[in-house]
């Protein structure tokens, strides 16, 4: 458990401190942060109710399953809004501000958070629960290595 | 000039048969390779094969197998004495005793679960079994048989087999004990269900069992049901929390039925039931949530409170009279920690008695019955969990007598 909130919290950090980043670098907001904001607090409620072990007590194991699974399809639901997001930012303006090469990395980033989004809404489609913590841990990795790019580069 | 020219093209047509032999070689080894990790990967193959036989044969090799289960120690002091809670155990005043301490194991479970993908998606199913079956004894090794809980495939949107009915509480309380009004069943049956993303939507056919109370107080099960209870439920997934509504319909029956004093009734008759349940979680601060429960209807009987009160009452020529029962409860969980949390519920359940029916023996059909419960859970590793917890049951019967029960519980769980 402890494990999954530092998994959630991390990937919500990361993908706060993008958009924060980014609207605190001067010039037009092309992005909503309150937007942002409610939806890494989704997220990371999502990530945290998709720990549902032994609290309760009624449930079956495939109810258990179902619950897992429907969290995580909404995880993997928000996951995508969050990557259509980065998308429009970057068709606006934000490409514009980066260099070719960094353009190139940062839409590869978005395309593997994609990615991510498919890979657990394929394992929950298939109650396939038992490889749903190494999809969220993808997922996480996914947005470390982009904010180690662009974090830093852009968190001033 | 003309020798040169043959020499030429001799030596010509001797380095494209050089190449297309070195060509040919090439190919030859690369057939050979291929073969040779072909034999490899079958030889591979049949070991592994070998290596699993006689440990674990499934019916496809797509299936997916899983084994669980819970350790499960809880010790209970009840003053007067009682182990499980449920609005029937709390004794009433005349029958107080002393108090009593148990320990038991049998909560335990054992599960195994199956995936098998199919065209229609995944095929799953469920066996589970605890080990409420029979009591043994306490005096010397304590022998439990065990009891079936689920037994129960899914695929697509259909449920069939033994496990929890539509119509019980959507969301429970994070309690060791039961919930005073718990509306808790599980039974055969076949649902239908459809999802989408905030809803979910359930139809579900259950195996019917009527209740009914006689002038004596006693509570017969007619075994003359021919209908199948219908239970129609919404389950709603906001961002709030969760929610459902659950709506039941149900055939009363009996058909000559023997009362508890050897004669039979001179009748056959039957009336519809109903019930309505709303349960919600509700989240507050952080991970804290508030839950709630809240159900009633006319000839509910054995789903609320383990059938503390009946569906309705049956007198000496089979004329049925349904009763209205009722209940509610309210429980806030507060995490002090990440793996320390606490649950304060407050519960309460009751009928509506046609006590004209009831000509004697009025002591043993109850009335009404609250609780409160407080505890303290402590997840000392994933999966683990020591909890401890207070309970404070009262009881009342329509003869006007009252009891009430003090519970301390200590537990010890861990789920594999």
């Amino acid at each position: 458990m402890v494990k999954k909130i530092f998994l959630a919290c991390s990937v919500m950090a990361c993908l706060g401190g993008c958009y924060r980043e980014y609207a605190s670098n001067g010039g037009e907001v092309t992005y909503d942060v309150r937007d942002h904001k409610l939806q890494s607090t989704t997220l990371k409620e999502l990530m945290l109710r998709l720990d549902v072990s032994i609290s309760d007590n009624y449930k079956s194991e495939l109810e258990k399953e179902d619950t897992r699974v429907r969290y995580a399809l909404r995880l993997s639901s928000d996951v995508q809004k969050v990557a259509d997001r980065l998308k429009e930012m970057a068709h606006k303006d934000f490409n514009k501000r980066l260099s070719n090469e960094d353009a190139r990395i940062y839409n590869e980033s978005v395309e593997r958070l994609e990615n991510c989004a498919h890979a657990i809404e394929k394992v929950a489609k298939n109650y396939e629960v038992e490889h749903l913590d190494s999809k969220i841990a993808n997922l996480k990795q996914s947005c470390v290595a982009c904010h180690s790019r662009f974090g830093v580069a852009y968190g001033r | 000039m003309g020798a040169r020219i043959v020499f030429l093209l001799g030596c010509f047509l001797g380095m494209l048969h050089a190449d297309a032999a070195v060509e040919e070689l090439r190919e030859e080894i690369e057939r050979l390779t291929q073969r040779l990790d072909q034999i490899e990967k079958e030889k591979l193959q049949e070991k592994q094969a070998s290596q699993q036989k006689g440990f674990l044969e499934l019916t496809s090799d797509q299936t997916v197998l899983g084994v669980g289960g819970r350790i499960d120690l809880q010790s209970i002091w009840g003053w007067p004495e009682g182990a499980l809670f449920a609005d029937s155990r709390i004794p009433l005043e005349s029958a107080h005793d002393n108090a009593q301490m148990k320990m038991s194991a049998r909560d335990s479970r054992l599960w195994v679960k199956s995936r098998t993908p199919t065209e229609y998606g995944a095929l799953r199913t469920l066996v589970e079994i605890d080990f409420w079956g029979s009591d043994g004894n306490e005096k010397n090794v304590n022998g439990h048989n065990p009891r079936l809980r689920h037994a129960y495939l899914q695929i697509g949107g259909l449920t069939a087999g033994q496990t929890n009915s539509a119509f019980n509480a959507f969301v429970t309380v994070d309690t060791i004990s039961f919930i005073i009004n718990d509306t808790f069943v599980r039974q055969p049956l076949i649902r239908l269900s459809f999802e989408n993303e905030t809803l979910g939507y359930d139809l579900s056919f259950e195996q019917p069992e009527t209740t009914l109370v006689d002038k004596n107080g006693a509570i017969l099960t007619p075994q003359d049901d021919v209908v199948p209870d219908i239970i129609a439920r919404v389950r709603y997934y906001p961002s709030w929390g969760e929610a459902a509504l659950a709506v039941m319909g149900r055939s009363i029956a009996q058909d000559h039925t023997s009362l508890s004093d050897t004669t039979q009734t001179t009748k056959k008759d039957s009336a519809f039931g109903y019930g309505v349940n709303l349960s919600a979680k509700i989240k507050t601060f952080d991970r804290d949530d508030i839950r709630f429960d809240a159900q009633y209807g006319k000839g509910m009987g054995r789903y609320l409170a383990y059938d503390a009160y009946a569906a309705g009452f049956i007198d000496d020529a089979g004329n049925i009279a349904l009763q209205k029962s009722y209940g509610w409860h309210v429980g806030y969980r507060h995490y002090w920690a990440k793996t320390w949390r606490s649950t304060l519920a407050w519960a309460y359940a009751a009928t509506k008695n046609d006590s004209r029916v009831l000509h004697a023996k009025k002591e043993l059909v109850n009335k009404s019955a609250s609780s409160l419960q407080a505890n303290l859970f402590w997840n000392a590793v994933p999966n683990g969990l020591v909890g401890v917890e207070y309970v404070k049951g009262k009881r009342e019967v329509f003869s006007g007598k009252q009891g009430d029960i003090d519970l301390a519980l200590l537990i010890f769980r861990y789920d594999f």
